[in-house]
């Protein structure tokens, strides 16, 4: 039976016997009602039956009765009549009590009668000669004894209400103190069983509980019963009972927390050493700014102990003054997320001493598990040496740079002066060969020339835009040729492509011996024609240089590998230097293809 | 815990309580089997005086009270009284009449109550073929009667009551168990006697028979007496007996059948025969003032009538003993003393 249930019985119960001796109640107060009303009758009754023995005592000791006494007795008579006629019982016992009164009350007025007649017609007596007095005496002591027979008779009767009143009394306060020991006694049951039911399994649960609280987690409150507090209480065994498996996970968890704590402290402590002797500054930062951690490194650079440091503001402390506010903003920034963390900067730093070092940082941030960054964390490298060396470096580079481009200036003005020395020692040549000889000498000082000078404008001097270089020395030498332009077309594919000075020097002399070969010898009398000159990087990442012209073509029995022409000589030379190979193609004019590794 | 604890106690209590009641009403039982105090009674055993007597015994009211009953039988009422007068029995029943006498004659005696008092109880049965129909018939004829009994008594009344005198009747004493053979043998032409030989009598004439009753001028009472100086010392019997047979006559107006099947055992007789009585009986141990007045009537009827030597109506006050029935009842006592 559940809770409920209980209760709607505790509560229905007691109510339901209340009903009851209402009832009971009830029902007696009617029949107590119709009790007393017979009682009061009966008392009627007996006041009338008095009155009438007083009456009948009366009118026999008058002997010589007037009409009054006689009219009284009547009236008395007729009124008890009444009375008698009115009055009914249940009980076998009062019915025949009542009976009897009613039969002798019949008597009595026949008994009267023949007293009226021996006051009022002595003369119908006269014929009884001598027994008429006795008669006459017959005659009243009848009457009295049934009159005295009826004033017993009704006070009897009166007894018999009062008795039958007093016995239903004493049996509806019996029924009533009974009802009410009942009640009590079920309200008692009914408590009991509340407090057996109810009251005990909460207090053992209660008990339990305190037990339980107490530590104790093998205690169980061990309460079967059905309803929800046998529920609660099994529920309850079950949680203690979770709770102690869960209190040995939480110790094996906690042992096993407290074994990664030791050994997260022994690798706090290894990382602290590591961190120790760490090279790097490595400092680590809460979301107020301040230092929750930094290495020894970092102590070495700001010059404080870690204790110092370890809680001060970062930022109020260890930085210059005119950075801080700057850096303060974009910290805030970072720890609202507002703006994604730089991993790479450099700030300064502000030492003991005032000293301000310069710190390369490597930053990261530490998040939650809400993704909030908790902290940042950073390794610095003290760069304010290296960087004092490096910017000497850059100074020394720069000034050797400038010292170079000086050279590669002179250089080319020096093959400038020779070759207008060469211009003007081969205008007093008469010979053409000669004069080409010079000319061809003055190109070759020129190309030279062109790449110191291409060197000296560049800002690295170690190499060059080789194709810059190719386009402006093969318009200088088309240029020096002086060849009518609409005839001979100089035709150029160049890609961009830089060359480190030991192979630009090499490459600009063979293109100009080539390309000097196919203005001389490709074209004669005025043949048209077209020069190509072709630069780019092949598939085998190779420098791929290709001079050719649709001229005559150079004769069959010329081998040009063992020719004894400068030029020719020259420019094996030159691709031996270069570690190139050189191909011929002899089937359009000629065309020379030269493929070098890059330098 | 303390509470199951004094469940527990007052479990054990009860069963103790329960145990001592079980064992004193079982001592006083037996104490009261074994202390039973012997009496004896006179009855008349084939008449209705003994009614209640015989209903107190039969439902053990007597032995509820620590009496042994004894019933001892005699003839008429003027026996029984005898008898209690000669100590030959403690109690006597009989009806007022024999009580009278014996008070007249100087007994000793104390009417303890009365118990029981009857319509139509007593009549004269008459044998139509002696040309008896009605009462004023009865002139000149044989009528058979007890003398000192009440039936006497009956007998003057009815006679009186029809302007005749005993003289104009013809009485032959006939003792109460020859009635109704004088009757049925014409040895009679009628008799003045009780139930239940009056009804047996008119029963058995059927249709020639008649049977006169008193008209309401005579109401016999049943009374249990006792000698005065018995009374006088056993003062605690008159009122055990008293208590019995107030219980008989509680059972006897609540129960009539059942009353008449153990007085029909008594008066051998078919208690179906009871239960056609045209008499009215009323059942109730009491002593009223009315009792006192019938005595003195008929003391002054006996001495009329020269049925005594007195010639004075004693002082029957003397002779009622009040006080007994006023312990045990004293609504039932209406007597003045």
């Amino acid at each position: 039976m559940n809770i409920k249930r209980k209760f709607q019985i505790i509560y229905i119960l007691p109510l339901v016997l209340a009903a009851i001796l209402i009832l009971i109640l009830f029902s007696s107060y009617a029949t107590v009602s119709e009790i007393m009303k017979q009682d009061r009758l009966g008392e009627a009754i007996v006041r009338g039956v008095f009155d009438l023995n007083i009456r009948t005592n009366e009118y026999i000791i008058m002997m010589h009765p007037s009409e009054r006494p006689k009219q009284q007795w009547l009236f008395k008579y007729d009124s008890t009549s009444n009375l008698l006629d009115r009055m009914e019982f249940e009980g076998a016992e009062e019915r025949t009590l009542l009976m009897k009164i009613r039969h002798g009350h019949q008597r009595i007025r026949g008994h009267f009668q023949k007293l009226v007649d021996i006051y009022e017609s002595p003369e119908s007596l006269q014929q009884m000669g001598d027994i008429n007095p006795a008669y006459q005496e017959l005659v009243r002591n009848q009457l009295l004894v049934e009159s005295e027979t009826m004033v017993s008779d009704t006070a009897h009767l009166t007894d018999l209400i009062h008795a039958s009143f007093m016995k239903y009394y004493k049996w509806v306060s019996i029924i009533i103190v009974c009802s009410v020991l009942i009640l009590l006694l079920i309200l008692f049951v009914v408590s009991a069983l509340t407090r057996r039911s109810i009251v005990a399994p909460i207090l053992r649960l209660h008990q339990a509980t305190e037990v339980i609280a107490g530590g104790n987690l093998d205690h169980r409150s061990g309460i079967e019963t059905s309803d929800e507090l046998g529920q609660l209480s099994r529920a309850f065994d079950d949680m203690t009972l979770k709770l102690k498996n869960s209190r040995i996970m939480l110790k094996d968890e906690i042992s096993e927390h407290k074994k990664a704590e030791q050994s997260l402290q022994k690798e706090k402590e290894k990382l602290q050493k590591y961190l120790d002797i760490s090279a790097v500054m490595v400092v680590m930062l809460d979301t107020d700014q301040k230092v929750s951690l930094i290495n020894k490194k970092g102590c070495d650079i700001l010059g404080f102990d870690a204790e110092e440091i370890i809680g001060s503001n970062w930022f109020d402390n260890f930085l210059p003054e005119r950075l801080r506010d700057e850096v303060k903003i974009v910290f805030n920034k970072l720890m609202a997320g507002k703006i994604e963390s730089v991993e790479y900067y450099e700030n300064k730093v502000l030492t003991k001493n005032g000293e301000e070092r310069l710190i390369a940082w490597y930053n990261t941030v530490f998040r939650d598990k809400e993704g909030n960054i908790t902290n940042t964390l950073g390794a610095g490298v003290d760069i304010t040496d290296s960087r004092n060396a490096e910017m000497q470096i850059k100074a020394s580079l720069k000034e050797k740079e400038m010292l170079l481009q000086e050279i590669h200036h002179r250089v080319k003005n020096n093959m400038t002066v020779i070759h207008s020395m060469l211009e003007l020692q081969s205008g007093y040549i008469k010979d053409i060969r000669y004069k080409d000889m010079f000319r061809e000498s003055m190109a070759r000082i020129k190309s030279m020339a062109l790449i110191h000078e291409k060197l000296y404008r560049s800002k690295d001097l170690a190499s060059i835009n080789f194709s810059e270089y190719i386009s402006d020395m093969t318009d200088d030498i088309y240029i020096s040729y002086g060849l009518n332009s609409g005839k001979v077309r100089l035709k150029k594919h160049i890609d961009q492509i830089t060359l480190g000075i030991d192979t630009a020097i090499p490459c600009g002399l063979i293109v100009n011996e080539l390309l000097s070969n196919s203005l001389k010898y490709a074209f004669p009398e005025g043949m048209e024609g077209e020069i190509t000159v072709a630069l780019c990087m092949n598939d085998k990442e190779e420098v791929e240089l290709t001079v050719g012209d649709n001229g005559v073509g150079m004769p069959e029995e010329l081998d040009y590998g063992k020719t004894g022409s400068l030029g020719l000589s020259l420019i094996n030379a030159l691709v031996k230097q270069i570690q190139g190979k050189i191909e011929l193609d002899k089937e359009k004019g000629t065309e020379i293809r030269i493929r070098f590794r890059r330098r | 815990m303390s509470k199951r604890l004094l469940i527990r106690a007052l479990i054990i209590v009860a069963i103790l309580a329960v145990g001592t009641f079980i064992w004193f009403t079982q001592t006083t039982f037996q104490k009261t089997v074994t202390s039973l105090r012997k009496i004896s009674i006179a009855t008349i055993p084939f008449s209705y005086t003994g009614y209640s007597v015989y209903v107190a015994i039969e439902n053990g009211y007597f032995k509820d009270n620590g009496l042994d009953v004894t019933l001892t039988s005699y003839s008429t009422g003027k026996a029984t009284l005898n008898a209690v007068i000669e100590e030959e029995a403690e109690f006597g029943v009989s009806s007022e009449t024999p009580f009278m006498h014996a008070v007249l004659d100087g007994a000793e005696i104390y009417a303890c109550a009365s118990m029981i008092t009857a319509e139509k109880h007593l009549g004269i049965v008459a044998r139509k073929d002696k040309g008896i129909t009605k009462a004023e018939d009865l002139a000149g004829k044989k009528i058979g009667v007890t003398p000192g009994t009440n039936s006497e008594y009956f007998l003057d009344t009815v006679l009186l009551m029809h302007g005749m005198s005993r003289d104009s009747i013809k009485t032959v004493n006939i003792k109460p168990k020859q009635m109704f053979d004088a009757l049925m043998s014409s040895e009679v032409d009628a008799i003045a006697t009780w139930n239940p030989q009056m009804f047996r009598a008119n029963k058995e004439l059927g249709g020639e028979g008649t049977t006169i009753y008193s008209e309401g001028m005579y109401s016999p009472w049943f009374i249990i007496a006792a000698r005065k100086d018995y009374v006088k010392s056993n003062q605690d019997v008159v009122e055990k007996v008293l208590h019995s047979l107030l219980s008989a006559s509680d059972f006897i107006r609540n129960n009539h059948v059942e009353s008449n099947e153990i007085v029909a055992l008594y008066l051998n007789m078919d208690e179906t025969l009871l239960n056609e009585l045209s008499a009215v009986y009323y059942f109730s141990i009491s002593l009223e003032q009315s009792f006192i007045l019938s005595l003195e009537h008929q003391t002054q009827w006996a001495i009329d009538n020269k049925l005594t030597d007195q010639v004075l109506i004693p002082n029957y006050v003397d002779y009622i003993y009040t006080e007994g029935l006023e312990s045990v009842r004293p609504g039932a006592v209406t007597i003045i003393r």
